[in-house]
């Protein structure tokens, strides 16, 4: 027990001076808010256009992020000239051809398009993805020419292997730090968002943020702001459900991804994207395995051969559900298909052959039995570069004794109806097929083809306008630039320095009130109390009556036990500033259905777009039509509505 | 262990990193890679850095790769150690199980 520290011990001094109220002031032209992949890229990118940028993170930037630990396969490449189909091919699939972009708008065209020219930009910030070392020289996988490594589908090579992903951060760090332009901030949690006068929907100003290490707080002074934060989505059910006590086991989202990006538009009154239906329960947590390390033959482990407990091997079948017999067509798209889609060829297992004993649980995943090239490109290219697995399952299972030449690992025990289930990765373990609750589709923020909501100065990308995943880059580099032509031709507004009190008034309440009795409510309590407000209102059978009785329950809250919590340091106040995040976010789920019903009520045609915002407590629709984005005042087509949004960038980068 | 103290209940998993202080030199540079602030620096300047919040640990493996000195292991709790099962002889083992065969698999990874 010599690692638990204060166990009946006196606490240690926080090891940070402690400056809480003291303010800094930050004058900036373009203010990033989260420096993931996306944020990191949007920063780079506007420094270059020559504004002054200023990079948050509430964590290091070289670590932080979905792909903070690492980035093993870049998705989404179409652009990229050896793919066997353009990003405007895949925009005019039709939508039953195209699982991977079912509800495709500009966002998607803008991540797609731009993914090859953000690759290329990686690779000159220190990414050496291609196969320099010849180690796979020969692999079917691999270009012999350009010695670019695909993953899943090497006839179509929309994606990307990236050798050295792992260390993907810190070269956009570096990057960076390199910028005359650009200036980084990182353990500062932006806490909200500056509106001229201090009202909502008025133009951004600044924001405020709070140092996580000493405190000290911040008033960011900027033209515009880029919302980087990672999409609300990307917390996976922790609106539903959150174990305190399991944040390392089948958790992949980020512990720090706790929908601040989303409150603070959601609170200057930026329209979100209003989609309420429930997805699969992917990163549910509680019975999930380390991911990428449990037996699997989809994503990472694709196209592993599985094989069952007597040593019988599955027998696999391509994305049609026709049979195939080699390892080699299972990367392969189907023979009348376009191209491989998410729904990837997957071992055939019948949940009826559980049933009856043919096949005996648990499962293993044989990596000894496949070719040395597809081996090492699964345990070694990609476990080894892919978020959380250098260290975490690489590294651990090898010392561990795992030896991928001879040993097969277990795949997770589920109910045999789950191994049937296409594109489902095992590593999230049961309950996927029970009822489980998770609003995935919430897209974020809405933005037109500058990356901008309707707040003026308020931009995003990245998960948090649609376009996460891979390919976040593409989309922030592309916001970085609209934000930096934006910055160029404007002025900063007036910070209301009313709204900047009383946000430093509601910032350091849970550490003023500290010392009082009344102060007995934990960041994890709040969290969990929201979750429970969710579960009852906003679980799988909806209404309006329990949508309003859910807003009114989470009013209760804010009013009373959020008025309780209390911080004992910078790292408890982050946490209880996270959760009162985590709030307004379940009260934008529930506007959000609310406005669902109230769009249902009124027959609006079901090929109108719902975008709803919250101004001065009432609720406001409003409705475009499908493919606005092709519509006057923009262009006919993508093409020409991306290249006359980078017009300036791509005349000053010919100069 | 004849003492016995009034002491809060652990929360689980409690180790998830380690810290050797016979390797460790005090550098902090795990606590600066940590984006929980799971491991904080030891306010003794110079000391191993403590373990705080291992409850919010998300096994990222940053905390290793920061360390100069490899100084820090990582464990996995219980409810996560998986078999594996060595193909010719049919011997299952778990990850960080009893009679773990010693490694055999030395390549670095890729890239």
């Amino acid at each position: 027990m010599s690692d638990q520290t204060n166990y009946g011990s006196a606490p240690a001094r926080w090891p940070y001076p402690v400056r809480y109220e003291v303010e800094n002031r930050v004058e900036t032209d373009v203010l990033i808010i989260g420096a993931g992949v996306a944020g990191a890229m949007a920063g780079l990118r506007a420094a270059r256009r020559g504004v002054k940028v200023a990079v948050v993170d509430k964590s290091p930037v070289d670590i932080s992020g979905s792909g903070g630990s690492g980035l093993d396969h870049y998705l989404d490449c179409f652009s990229n000239p050896d793919c066997a189909i353009t990003p405007e091919e895949v925009m005019d699939l039709p939508s039953e051809e195209n699982y991977f972009l079912p509800r495709r708008d500009h966002r998607s065209y803008i991540h797609m398009k731009g993914s090859w020219e953000n690759l290329l930009e990686m690779e000159k910030l220190g990414l050496h993805f291609r196969d320099e070392e010849d180690e796979f020289a020969g692999a079917p996988f691999r270009d012999e020419k350009t010695k670019i490594m695909y993953a899943y589908d090497y006839k179509t090579k929309s994606s990307i292997r990236l050798r050295g992903g792992a260390a993907l951060k810190k070269h956009m760090r570096s990057g960076i730090a390199a910028e005359p332009n650009a200036s980084l901030y990182e353990r500062v949690m932006i806490t909200s968002l500056l509106t001229e006068d201090g009202k909502q929907g008025a133009r951004i100003v600044g924001a405020t943020g709070l140092n996580e290490e000493t405190g000290e707080f911040y008033v960011f002074h900027a033209k515009c702001v880029i919302i980087s934060t990672a999409g609300v989505s990307m917390q996976g059910t922790q609106t539903w459900t959150f174990n305190s006590e399991m944040f390392a086991n089948g958790y992949r989202a980020d512990p720090r991804n706790t929908g601040d990006g989303v409150a603070m538009a959601w609170n200057a009154g930026a329209e979100l994207y209003s989609e309420q239906s429930f997805g699969q329960t992917m990163m549910t947590g509680p019975f999930g395995w380390p991911w990428y390390g449990i037996g699997n033959p989809d994503n990472t482990w694709h196209p592993c051969t599985i094989v069952d407990n007597k040593g019988t091997v599955i027998p696999w079948i391509d994305s049609q559900g026709n049979p195939i017999s080699t390892i080699e067509e299972r990367t392969l798209p189907a023979p009348n298909e376009r191209y491989m889609s998410m729904n990837r060829p997957t071992p055939n297992i019948d949940p009826e052959l559980i049933r009856n004993g043919t096949y005996e649980l648990p499962l293993w995943a044989d990596l000894s039995s496949l070719p040395e090239h597809e081996r090492r490109g699964i345990w070694g290219l990609m476990v080894g570069n892919e978020g959380r697995t250098r260290y975490a399952i690489y590294d651990y299972y090898n010392k561990a004794g795992f030896n991928p030449d001879t040993d097969m690992l277990m795949c997770p025990i589920m109910t045999p109806e789950n191994f049937g289930n296409r594109w489902k990765d095992w590593f999230q373990g049961e309950p996927d097929n029970n009822k489980f609750w998770k609003a995935d589709t919430l897209k974020g923020i809405a933005t037109d083809w500058n990356q901008m909501s309707n707040v003026e100065g308020l931009f995003a990308s990245g998960s948090e306008s649609g376009q996460g995943g891979a390919v976040a880059g593409s989309s922030g580099g592309y916001a970085g630039n609209r934000a930096a032509e934006y910055a160029l031709k404007t002025t900063h507004g007036r910070i209301s320095e009313s709204q900047v009190a009383a946000e430093k008034a509601r910032v350091y309440a849970p550490v003023n009130r500290a010392e009082e009795a009344s102060a007995t409510v934990s960041w994890k309590e709040l969290w969990m109390g929201m979750n429970r407000v969710m579960q009852q209102d906003c679980g799988e059978f909806r209404s309006v009556a329990l949508c309003n009785h859910g807003l009114m329950w989470l009013d209760s809250i804010k009013k009373h036990e959020m008025q309780l919590t209390y911080a004992r340091n910078p790292h408890e106040l982050a946490r209880v500033l996270e959760a009162e995040s985590r709030v307004t976010v379940a009260e934008v789920y529930l506007h959000l259905c609310l406005a669902g019903f109230q769009t249902e009520a009124e027959h609006v045609a079901a090929d109108k777009l719902m975008f709803a915002k919250l101004i001065d407590g009432e609720l406001i629709r409003t409705y475009k039509d499908d493919g606005w984005w092709l519509k006057p005042p923009y262009a006919p087509t993508y093409l020409e509505n991306y290249e006359k949004c980078r017009a300036l960038e791509l005349e000053k980068e010919v100069k | 262990m004849a003492e016995a103290y009034l002491v809060p209940n652990p929360i689980a998993p409690n180790q998830t990193v380690s810290i050797d202080a016979e390797k460790c030199i005090g550098c902090n540079e795990c606590t600066r890679h940590c984006r929980t602030q799971t491991i904080m620096p030891n306010p003794e300047a110079g000391a191993s850095p403590i373990v705080i919040y291992p409850d919010e640990c998300w096994f990222c493996g940053c905390c290793i790769d920061a360390c100069p000195k490899g100084a820090i292991t990582m464990h996995y709790p219980i409810n996560q150690r998986v078999f594996f099962k060595r193909k010719e002889s049919g011997e299952v083992y778990r990850i960080g199980g009893p009679d773990a065969p010693p490694q055999t698999y030395f390549k670095p990874p890729v890239g």
